[in-house]
């Protein structure tokens, strides 16, 4: 407790000494915040990019769709299904969808597509073909006979708004499905993959037309919070039972999972450079501190303090003068990385170009999880325990009628 | 002077290592499928119909000889079709290649999981990607049937057998593509000689826009791509890393900086004292101000160096060895990269960054030797 009371005085003994080396620590932590948080928050991109536009965060499915996706596997759609998933507290939007593939013709020309029986309100939350129309009108009610086709679909086939589209394909239990729909509007997706052939059509048409009549493929969901994925897929797997399986995007996009991993992995390593400039930067500050201070720590040892007492409130010094280090890096990391998050860094020229091409917004986006900012606070901690080795080791060494001469 | 030699050294090897990184995804990419330019009949790109061929290839193909940019070339003649094995049945890209020219535009003969590559003894060949195979449940020497519109919009159809099977960490081109001789596809397709892309391999990937702009405003009836317009994800991988890596670098800096500010701070707070005799016996604030840069200078001097001479040291071994990430990720190898990155580094760039590093260290260095001027003479002899 003495040598606690000591090492408190110590540090305020010397007021711009603590503030220096205070601030190598305040500064790690924020830059360290920043550049773990800039990653995150790719990451995040990364995943409301994909997951965000069609995928969704959950899907629920019948069990045994996602290792063949066929109209077969499809489950009866109850109002009570629905709404009991959307009753969770995390979830915003439970979207129906029936989706199969299917013949789409013009008059000269004819392409495999993707049909995707959608609900025009509850899509809003998803896909939003709504949004991304650039042409024509959007279907307002799940029964009317029209189409919405993707902008590949309808260059590739040469038609436009109000021609006809045939479809053609097989329904349900092999039934075989065809009919004729007005295209209502054009819509266009930066994925190419999405673009190249995407047809929407309104649930219970597409449900009359598969010949399933209340059947879906698949009920994506939207959360409030992208973090609850884990905890809302077991609280509707309680809610079902074994006929549906619940899965995450983790699951649903195990290449986003990857790549994710691979770009964290180059992350790790630019962090591992950072760690070691900023730790240089703190072992600056703590050398000086051991230096200036040879005389005190001879005088010290003269007047009978053990080598091992004088260690210990060394330590004790430098891990307060850490711990407040972390505690005002970690405030002044907070206003930072939230006005970075709603103020993102906007690329320019090629860059936002080359985004824009691939269908992401051109901004770097930061993540404002705390938990970023407390595993760098821990990490800064770390390294500066590990530095305050030194002084340590030099009291230990010391000389104290050398000490005291210079 | 710790700090700047760390400052420099950092700066090089993250360089090094995040160039490395990118460079090898494109690289990958390029040699695996993309090619750096490729060359269509813009009709073929928009309706994917083997008749919108090439016109006059043999005039194309001498004068792009000529170019000295070209580094290599392959001719391809090339149909959309049906893959059919006696399980299912899958549309596929089918490309005809003359195997001796293909090498030396795409890797995929290296990526053989199974058998061999096209040109042995085996009456129509065919080598397919392993997802496809598994879409359609074959093995080596299945019979796979190919099933196209040819040049005159007939149906036409070819049985061919399976020779290898390739694996190229890409599974959408895995899955959509089959290679066969160009001899046979031309047969099926009714002419020989035939020619839908032309790919070409240029001396620089990152001029390849600019050589591609050049051939469509010499050959302006046939669509010109570089890698960029054809693999629109690799611009963006190339672009976006470039800039973090500026992001990255600002944050570098600033660490660095403030670094360096706060040791000379203490040193000259350490120093009061001398500083305060030097004072005292006369020495003007210009003198002190200029005595504690020129100290600077040399520290500069001898840390920019000898940290450029480690990064460039930790790149080199590095390039050799390269940095083995499999212990942080097993996703890198499903996205194109291999787990082994070599970092690799432009001479001009190992200037920029010593530079960079050099005029941040000045700057750092001003602050602490401005605040050696406010000290009083007086207060500083006094010992504390």
């Amino acid at each position: 407790m003495f040598y606690l009371k000591l090492a408190w005085r110590n540090i305020w003994r010397n007021k711009r000494r603590t503030m220096i080396t205070t601030f190598s620590i305040v500064l790690a932590v924020v830059l360290s915040s920043f550049t773990r948080s800039m990653q995150i928050g790719t990451y995040d991109q990364m995943i409301q990019n994909s997951a965000g536009i069609f995928t969704g965060y959950l899907q629920v499915h019948q069990n045994g769709y996602w290792d063949q996706p066929t109209l077969n596997n499809s489950f009866a759609y109850s109002d009570s299904l629905l709404s009991n998933i959307e009753s969770l507290p995390q979830v915003t939007e439970v979207i129906p969808r029936l989706q199969s593939y299917a013949l789409a013709s013009s008059a000269e020309k004819s392409r495999a597509a993707m049909i995707v029986g959608f609900d025009p309100k509850a899509e809003e939350a998803l896909s939003n073909p709504q949004k991304h129309l650039i042409k024509g009108e959007y279907p307002t009610s799940n029964n009317e006979r029209a189409v919405l086709i993707t902008e590949g679909l309808a260059s590739y086939l040469n038609v436009t708004i109000a021609d006809s589209l045939v479809l053609l394909g097989q329904g349900y239990h092999g039934m075989s499905a065809a009919d004729l729909y007005p295209i209502k509007g054009i819509v266009e997706y930066g994925i190419p993959e999405m673009n190249r052939g995407m047809v929407f059509l309104p649930i219970e048409e597409a449900q009359y037309f598969f010949g399933t009549t209340n059947r879906l493929t698949a009920a994506p969901i939207t959360l409030r919070d992208a973090q609850a994925v884990d905890k809302v897929q077991s609280q509707i797997e309680q809610q079902l039972d074994d006929s549906y399986e619940v899965m995450t995007w983790r699951q649903l996009m195990p290449e986003l999972v990857q790549a994710i991993e691979a770009d964290s992995s180059s992350g790790m390593i630019i962090l591992l450079v950072l760690y070691i400039v900023i730790g240089f930067g703190i072992m600056g500050t703590i050398l000086m501190m051991t230096a200036e201070r040879q005389y005190e720590f001879g005088v010290m040892l003269s007047i009978g303090t053990s080598r091992f007492r004088l260690g210990g409130m060394l330590l004790l010094e430098l891990l307060l003068l850490a711990l407040l280090g972390i505690v005002v890096g970690g405030l002044l990391s907070l206003p930072l990385i939230w006005y970075f998050h709603l103020n993102p860094i906007h690329f320019s020229g090629d860059a936002a170009s080359a985004m824009l091409e691939y269908g992401m917004e051109p901004i770097l986006p930061f993540s404002t999880d705390p938990i970023i900012i407390m595993g760098q606070a821990s990490i800064i901690l770390g390294i500066t325990a590990l530095i305050s080795l030194y002084p340590m080791w030099h009291a230990h060494k010391l000389n104290p009628i050398k000490a005291m001469r210079g | 002077m710790g700090s700047v030699l760390i400052g420099v050294w950092a700066g090089i090897f993250i360089t090094a290592f995040s160039t490395g990184m990118t460079e090898q995804y494109i690289q990958n990419q390029l040699n695996t499928y993309v090619g750096h330019i490729q060359i269509h009949n813009p009709k073929y790109l928009s309706e994917n119909l083997p008749r919108y061929n090439i016109e006059n290839p043999d005039s194309l193909i001498d004068a792009l000889k000529s170019k000295p940019f070209v580094t290599h070339m392959a001719v391809h003649s090339e149909v959309q079709g049906l893959a059919m094995s006696s399980a299912n049945t899958f549309g596929v890209s089918i490309t005809g290649i003359d195997t001796t020219e293909e090498k030396n535009i795409s890797t995929v003969y290296r990526q053989l999981t199974e058998g061999s590559y096209l040109g042995g003894k085996a009456k129509n060949p065919v080598i397919i990607g392993r997802e496809l195979a598994g879409e359609l449940d074959l093995r080596l020497r299945s019979k796979l049937v190919l099933n196209f519109q040819d040049i005159n919009n007939d149906i036409s159809a070819g049985s061919f057998r399976v020779v290898g099977i390739f694996n190229t960490n890409n599974s959408t081109f895995d899955k959509q593509n089959v290679f066969i001789l160009k001899s046979d596809l031309d047969r099926l397709l009714g002419k020989s000689g035939i020619v839908q892309e032309v790919v070409l391999r240029v001396d620089n990937h990152k001029q390849a826009p600019s050589y591609a702009q050049q051939l469509q405003s010499e050959f302006p009836s046939l669509k010109i791509q570089s890698w960029g317009d054809i693999a629109p994800e690799l611009r963006y991988a190339d672009v976006s890393m470039d800039y973090t890596m500026y992001i990255f670098m600002g944050v570098l800096i600033l660490a660095l900086t403030l670094g360096i500010i706060n040791t000379m701070l203490m040193a000259v707070m350490e120093r009061t004292k001398e500083i305060g005799m030097l004072m005292a016996v006369g020495m003007n604030r210009t003198r002190i101000f200029g005595m504690i840069l020129t100290e600077t200078f040399y520290l500069i001097f001898v840390a920019v160096p000898v940290g450029l001479g480690l990064g460039w040291l930790t790149v080199t071994l590095l390039a050799e060895t390269g940095i083995d990430l499999s212990a942080f990720s097993q996703g890198l190898s499903a996205y194109g990269i291999s787990s082994v990155i070599y970092p690799q580094l432009k001479s001009m760039h190992y200037l920029t960054i010593s530079v960079m590093m050099a005029i941040a260290a000045v700057f750092a260095s001003l602050y602490p030797a401005w605040k050696a001027l406010t000290l009083k003479p007086v207060n500083a002899i006094r010992k504390l």
